[in-house]
């Protein structure tokens, strides 16, 4: 197992001598391939993912915040583990290697978690809160850890750039990497530790994601994400190497994840839109809807045929064993139900994720080239 | 012991203490108990945490709230489920219950086994959480505690199953751990 970690690690890593270029290329190109590969995958599970046929509270859509929060919470906790281990290996042997790969991934693993912290509280505002429009910070022992976490990263660049002797730094920030990883094991216990906890635990998330229709999908999100968060700590903790082109076209996919981001949300802008609040179904078909407006003004819409349900399953058994219509909780376009159409729109927090996935992925690699310069 | 073997056992004792101290913050930063209500003494507004003490079932219920300037009752309706009760207004000298004619009544227990009736405008309850919304065994609430107001919920034959400071909830906060029990849904 020990050996095992110290391949990977000094696979993250190699590349201080010749050759180094030559890695450098092989891994700006895996990066942008595992990148194009996230983007179809992002874009697929943001306007078509599946998603809990009936929540208790908000847009059920919301949760298709899975696919793009859940990885990148893993992913900074995973680069997080590696920051941990390689302080201690450099504690304990004084390479340099280690060094430059606590650092790595100490600071791509702080953009991961801030993309955590953002898209998390506009998740939580739908579906905890109620609250349509904004983010929410409610205090939840999950929220408060992550926020601990990212703070004791932070801390860790904070120690390392105020002291000037650099043996000294690199010493003392690497104990510090040490002890700030003990926000990790509390991210995982603040469910269980706390009084009450609006987050869920990690088997009760996983009851959903082992679903046929979400597994495979999740588990693909979950790998390039994370092949794109270690690939940019091996490009940091690399030397001697530029992005070059590779810089627009990162740039250029960030770009298409914030447009189809933009293209996600542009109900949001271009139409009236409203929570569906009550609906009745005949021969499988809706025949009513009762709509709230995001303006809080009721509507009753009756269908002169009964309308598809655009929810499958058109019915849904929500916890507590009450059936109700699967449309139920939605957000729709309200202008095409008067022409007896119904448009689900997708909450806006899901294009959030995605653009800043985009963005997390720029970031890393600027990061990763800024360090690669020293 | 060398240098080296120093360092770690100092990182190691540092990030024991690091530990305790997220551990300590998270614990301290989570929802309060609702029996903490019992030791204000003044006006606040703030998130508790509590069971859901179920109804037994009855014909039906009445819910007498005394506070410091007269008294309101409030008698249950049929919408009412074994969580809560939606009970309407019958009788109301109480400035603080004229948001709405009738409210949720929700009973949750602390850790310290005892209770605090959570009154939410039934209205914005089924607004929100639709006709028949799905309440969690645990549940967290925005609210507001006075002192002074006290509710008594009594059976309809006069029988008192729950008495305990009151609570006017702003609003609920809804944890999604049911959620993922559910069925997967796609559009389409």
């Amino acid at each position: 197992m020990r050996t095992v970690i110290l391949i990977f690690l000094d696979c993250l890593a190699e590349a201080e001598d010749g050759g180094s270029m030559a890695r450098a290329r092989v891994l700006l190109a895996l990066f942008v391939v595992v990148l194009v590969v996230d983007l179809a995958l992002s874009v697929y599970l943001a306007f078509r993912g599946a998603f809990p046929a009936a929540p208790p509270l908000g847009s059920p859509t919301a949760y298709r915040n899975i696919y793009l929060h859940i990885p990148m919470a893993w992913a900074s906790l995973a680069l997080f583990t590696v920051s941990f281990v390689s302080a201690i290996l450099y504690l304990a042997t004084g390479r340099e290697v280690y060094d430059r790969l606590v650092r790595a991934s100490a600071a791509v693993g702080l953009v991961y978690a801030a993309g955590t912290l953002v898209t998390g509280s506009a998740w939580a505002a739908e579906s905890w809160v109620g609250q349509h429009i904004g983010f929410s910070w409610t205090w939840d022992p999950r929220e408060t850890s992550v926020l601990l976490l990212f703070l004791a990263y932070l801390v860790y660049f904070i120690i390392r750039a105020s002291i000037p002797d650099p043996d000294r730094a690199a010493t003392l920030s690497n104990v510090y990497a040490v002890a700030a990883y003990a926000m990790v094991p509390v991210v995982f216990l603040a469910p269980s530790v706390a009084h009450a906890s609006l987050h869920p635990s990690f088997e009760q998330a996983a009851a959903f994601m082992r679903r046929p229709s979400v597994a495979p999908l999740f588990a693909a999100k979950v790998l390039t994400v994370m092949a794109t968060a270690f690939l940019a700590v091996a490009l940091a903790a690399s030397r001697g190497w530029k992005a070059g082109i590779v810089r627009y076209v990162v740039a250029g996919l960030a770009a298409a994840y914030i447009i189809a981001a933009v293209v996600l949300a542009s109900p949001y802008f271009t139409a009236s839109l409203g929570y569906v609040k009550a609906a009745s179904l005949e021969d499988g078909g809706i025949v009513s809807l009762k709509v709230e407006t995001l303006s809080g003004r009721m509507i009753d819409v009756e269908f002169r045929h009964p309308v598809p349900s655009p929810v499958k399953p058109p019915v849904v058994r929500a916890p507590g064993g009450v059936t109700r219509p699967s449309i139920v909780g939605h957000i729709v376009e309200v202008g095409p139900l008067r022409e007896g159409r119904i448009i689900v729109v997708t909450h806006w927090s899901v294009a959030l994720s995605l653009a800043l996935t985009g963005v997390e992925a720029l970031a890393a690699l600027l990061i990763a080239e800024r360090m690669a310069r020293g | 012991m060398d240098r080296r073997k120093r360092l770690i056992v100092f990182a190691v004792i540092l990030f024991a203490v690091m530990l305790g101290v997220g551990i300590g913050a998270v614990k301290s930063s989570g929802y309060r108990d609702v029996c903490s209500v019992y030791s204000l003494k003044a006006p606040a507004e703030l998130v508790v945490s509590g069971n859901i003490s179920y109804y037994p079932p009855a014909p039906g219920y009445i819910v007498e709230i005394d506070g410091p300037r007269g008294r309101a009752l409030l008698v249950s309706t049929p919408q009412s489920s074994s969580a809560y009760l939606v009970a309407r207004v019958v009788r109301n000298q109480l400035e603080e219950l004229t948001g709405d004619n009738r409210y949720a009544v929700f009973v949750l227990r602390g850790s310290c086994g005892r209770v605090a009736i959570a009154l939410y405008s039934a209205s914005e309850f089924i607004q929100k959480y639709g006709g028949n919304p799905v309440v969690s065994d645990v549940v967290v609430i925005d609210a507001v505690y006075k002192p002074g107001f006290t509710a008594k919920i009594f059976t309809r034959d006069g029988r008192l199953v729950y008495t305990g400071p009151v609570l006017l909830v702003n609003k609920i906060l809804k944890g999604c751990h049911e959620s993922y029990k559910e069925t997967a849904a796609t559009v389409g």
